[in-house]
């Protein structure tokens, strides 16, 4: 069993999760998760943060395309839209927001 | 209305292998009635705190289930909230005691996990978190993680300081024979256990864990008359956002500042009346947390005032999870704020043996659900 991300849930959200797509933000906390669960494994250890946007919403994502030095508290990020994760053969691709380093 | 805790019973906690569900609820239900020198037919319904045995196990009808294993076919119901499963099904059934619709009621906090491997129970976990959450790939390590990174940024707050908690639990612990975890630790062993999501390592977290705790609670006065009189002076829930994104600040969870306030008013107590507590330290920064949301730690002073010695057996003030606490006495989840009202009656009744906290008449216990988005705190006094 692995965590379940019903593809359908986040097509249900499309035009909140668009409306997110080049919003920019500062991430107030991080953490690396390097014991992952199961159908991340494959790519720990990866950061997640809590990002505040500039309109105040807090915002929790993967940072991706970043510099070892740029997972911290204060960094600028941009929101952009990637791939969860590799699905198997027949379950639909989820798309969700990551945050990218300004 | 007087509520006693007139019987108890937990299983050891830990990697229970050779033992079912089944085996687990029998052994606290026989024992708890035989501590209450009481017959199965007085017990009038049946509350089961349980999180994972749909996720993990593919077992629903839980209430049913174990009602059926148990051979009392009362009213029973199945409560779940999250970590939390155990204080709110307590909660559920003193209101019912209460309500007049039962004077007799068993309760029983069970959890089996340690049959799954640890990424599926990871996994399982995450289901007590919010959607956005789980398509971030987070855990719940990484959650109190994230509480931990802005905890420890206000707060001037190292991980050396933090790793003394669970070195204080593991004290405790190893004078606890139900316990998961016996053996002491060091600052430097936290320090050098592998990291699960920075700034917690391994020696922070709580463990995967198997267990049973039940608790008999009556309002019958013949029965309270030959209990050892430990009553529920106050039983109290709180409620926050699911997901950490919610919060304004991250350095305290709401829902256990609500429920630990409404109780100490319900009790008409104050926070330093009370002697001992059991707290919900599934992580090292949470029993800090917890220390200053109960108002027994000014804010920022919790991880400091665990490591000066002020909450450790021997301590003049009060006593923090003297059981050893999830990290050491382990975290079967919907067993855990059952196993903490246990801990508090049997403080309170002076049978705690070499964990003995001298003269407690008041005892509180803190059972958190998620990342905090809920919160059980009950009082408990002699």
């Amino acid at each position: 069993m692995s965590v379940k991300i019903t593809p359908v849930k986040i097509w249900r959200r499309k035009e909140s999760i668009s409306n997110l797509i080049g919003k920019k933000g500062v991430v107030e906390s991080v953490t690396i998760v390097r014991a992952a669960p199961s159908g991340f494994g494959q790519y720990a250890p990866y950061p997640v943060a809590i990002v505040k946007l500039v309109n105040g919403k807090r915002i929790m994502g993967q940072m991706t395309d970043y510099h070892a030095d740029e997972v911290t508290t204060g960094q600028k990020v941009v929101a952009v839209l990637r791939r969860l994760r590799t699905e198997e053969k027949k379950d639909v691709i989820s798309y969700v927001i990551k945050f990218r380093p300004l | 209305m007087k509520i006693g805790v007139i019987g108890y019973s937990t299983t050891e906690f830990g990697e229970l292998w050779d033992r079912s569900p089944r085996d687990l609820s029998r052994e606290v239900f026989l024992n708890s009635l035989k501590g209450a020198r009481l017959e199965a037919a007085k017990i009038e319904a049946l509350y089961v705190g349980n999180m994972l045995a749909g996720i993990l196990g593919n077992q629903a009808n839980l209430a049913s289930f174990y009602a059926e294993e148990l051979g009392i076919a009362v009213p029973s119901v199945r409560v779940e909230a999250a970590c939390a499963s155990g204080s709110v099904a307590l909660h559920n059934a003193v209101q019912s005691v209460k309500a007049g619709l039962y004077k007799t009621v068993m309760v029983l906090g069970i959890e089996k996990m340690t049959d799954h491997t640890q990424d599926e129970v990871i996994a399982g976990l995450m289901a007590a978190g919010s959607d956005e959450e789980r398509a971030s790939g987070i855990t719940f390590a990484g959650l109190y993680a994230l509480i931990a990174q802005t905890y420890m940024k206000k707060y001037g707050i190292s991980e050396e300081d933090l790793a003394e908690i669970p070195v204080k639990n593991h004290f405790h612990g190893s004078l606890n024979p139900k316990a998961q975890f016996r053996n002491l630790i060091t600052v430097e062993q936290v320090m050098k256990s592998a990291r699960i999501s920075d700034p917690l390592k391994l020696l922070d977290c709580s463990p995967i864990s198997d267990g049973a705790s039940a608790v008999i609670i009556s309002s019958d006065s013949k029965l309270l008359a030959k209990s050892k009189g430990v009553t529920i002076v106050a039983s109290q829930l709180g409620t926050d956002s699911v997901g950490l994104c919610g919060r304004e600040d991250l350095t305290t969870l709401k829902s256990a500042v609500s429920a630990s306030k409404k109780a100490y008013a319900e009790a008409s107590i104050k926070a330093h009346e009370v002697a001992v507590a059991e707290v919900h330290d599934c992580f090292s920064i949470a029993e800090a947390i917890a220390l200053e949301d109960l108002s027994f730690s000014k804010k920022g002073m919790g991880v400091l005032d665990v490591k000066n010695g002020k909450v450790t057996l021997g301590s003049s003030g009060v006593i923090i999870n003297p059981s050893g606490g999830l990290k050491a006495c382990g975290h079967p989840v919907g067993a855990t704020g059952i196993k903490q009202v246990i801990e508090i009656a049997m403080q309170l009744e002076g049978v705690a043996g070499k964990r003995q906290v001298k003269n407690a008449t008041i005892g509180l216990t803190h059972n958190v659900g998620g990342s905090g988005a809920v919160a059980g705190v009950h009082i408990l006094r002699i």
